[in-house]
């Protein structure tokens, strides 16, 4: 899911030194909640209702705008368009296309997105956007580890303590792993009691994660472990033939199996 | 009856300082596109980090005779007692300077 699948076209725009009351009553005749600010064709701000009511109308928009608005680019994923909301504290972000502004996005129109791919459980997101992730990566060659992340006796968890003992789990693990990877990594939860991160990190901070995941704690009655099958191009020499799909496989199987990880 | 009042146009007509209000009808943008237009590289504008005023202009060759932070410091203290956010505030601001030396007169 890309950035240019929720962006509003067309962009309405005023320039800096059009006054607040010309922008205001622009926003309330088109329905609007901003405007892209221009100088010269070159995006400086984004005018938002709010920046309009709290500032005289008699003011210029230069003087009443969010200044140096952040930008994204169209092909973005729409979860890395939130992440950089959620860094500048933005609402809103300009959208660009080889250069020249092609849209809006608000966080509003990604959160509705973005929630029918969260897991409710978790609040991780589902496997299709691990596999969206992937895929984009292998398409530009990007080197990544997979780690598919299998908890360890989970059915034996279930049928022991009851199925809610079980979601505890799943959840406390979660949190662990949100925990143990930073913002630049990817997760979700795969399926059932499986797992999938995405880490652009060195191998020896993935290693360190790997051994984190592989030793037991505690959420409730309950010792936690998992089994982590972990695929790289430093271990798979075909790892830019396969596809994500395959890779994920791969790396199931060797968690399936518990077989060592190779570092 | 028909009244005319006519003065001479000053130039430039914000004098040596403008001290803008947070909420006032001019911003501190539109205030340096004015000053740029009829005294072009003559006036710099100031953002200080201050509950009520959003900006000040001044005249640039006063921060050449004086330091930025001490002269702002002290027209905070002064424009403080009298602005309100909705406020612009026109100033003179002249720095005199007393040079004495001693000279050998043989």
């Amino acid at each position: 899911m890309k950035v240019a699948d929720r962006m509003t076209t067309p962009v309405h725009t005023v320039s800096s030194g059009q006054s607040v009351r010309y922008a205001s009553e622009l926003m309330d005749r088109l329905r609007i909640g901003s405007l892209v600010v221009l100088e010269a064709d070159r995006v400086v701000g984004i005018l938002t209702s709010r920046n309009a009511r709290s500032a005289h109308p008699n003011r210029i928009v230069a003087d009443a705008m969010t200044p140096n608005p952040v930008s994204v680019e169209a092909d973005a994923f729409v979860w890395d368009a939130v992440r950089l909301m959620d860094k500048c504290g933005f609402e809103r972000l300009v959208v660009m296309r080889d250069g020249r502004l092609a849209g809006i996005v608000t966080r509003e129109a990604l959160a509705t997105v973005l929630s029918e791919w969260k897991d409710p459980l978790t609040q991780l997101y589902r496997a299709p956007y691990i596999q969206a992730i992937g895929e984009e990566l292998l398409t530009r060659k990007e080197p990544f580890h997979l780690l598919f992340i299998d908890l360890d006796r989970f059915g034996e968890v279930n049928k022991r303590f009851g199925h809610p003992i079980g979601d505890d789990m799943i959840r406390g693990f979660a949190q662990r792993l949100k925990l143990l990877f930073g913002k630049e990594d990817y997760l979700c939860r795969y399926a059932g009691d499986e797992f999938i991160a995405v880490t652009k990190q060195p191998n020896s901070i993935v290693g360190q994660q790997v051994a984190a995941l592989s030793g037991e704690f505690e959420v409730g009655p309950v010792r936690v472990s998992a089994t982590v099958g972990w695929i790289s191009p430093q271990s798979e020499p075909d790892f830019f033939r396969l596809s994500f799909r395959e890779l994920i496989l791969r790396a199931s199987l060797m968690s399936t199996e518990g077989k060592p990880v190779r570092f | 009856m028909l009244s005319i009042k006519i003065s001479e146009f000053e130039m430039p007509p914000m004098q040596d300082m403008l001290i803008i209000g947070k909420k006032a009808p001019i911003g501190p943008e539109a205030v340096r596109r004015m000053a740029e237009a009829v005294s072009p590289e003559q006036y710099t504008i100031i953002r200080p980090d201050h509950p009520t005023i959003e900006a000040v202009l001044i005249r640039a060759a006063l921060l050449q005779m004086i330091d930025e932070r001490t002269l702002i410091e002290i027209i905070m203290q002064e424009a403080d007692k009298l602005i309100c956010d909705t406020m612009v505030l026109r100033s003179e601001l002249k720095i005199d300077i007393s040079i004495h030396r001693e000279v050998d007169l043989t």
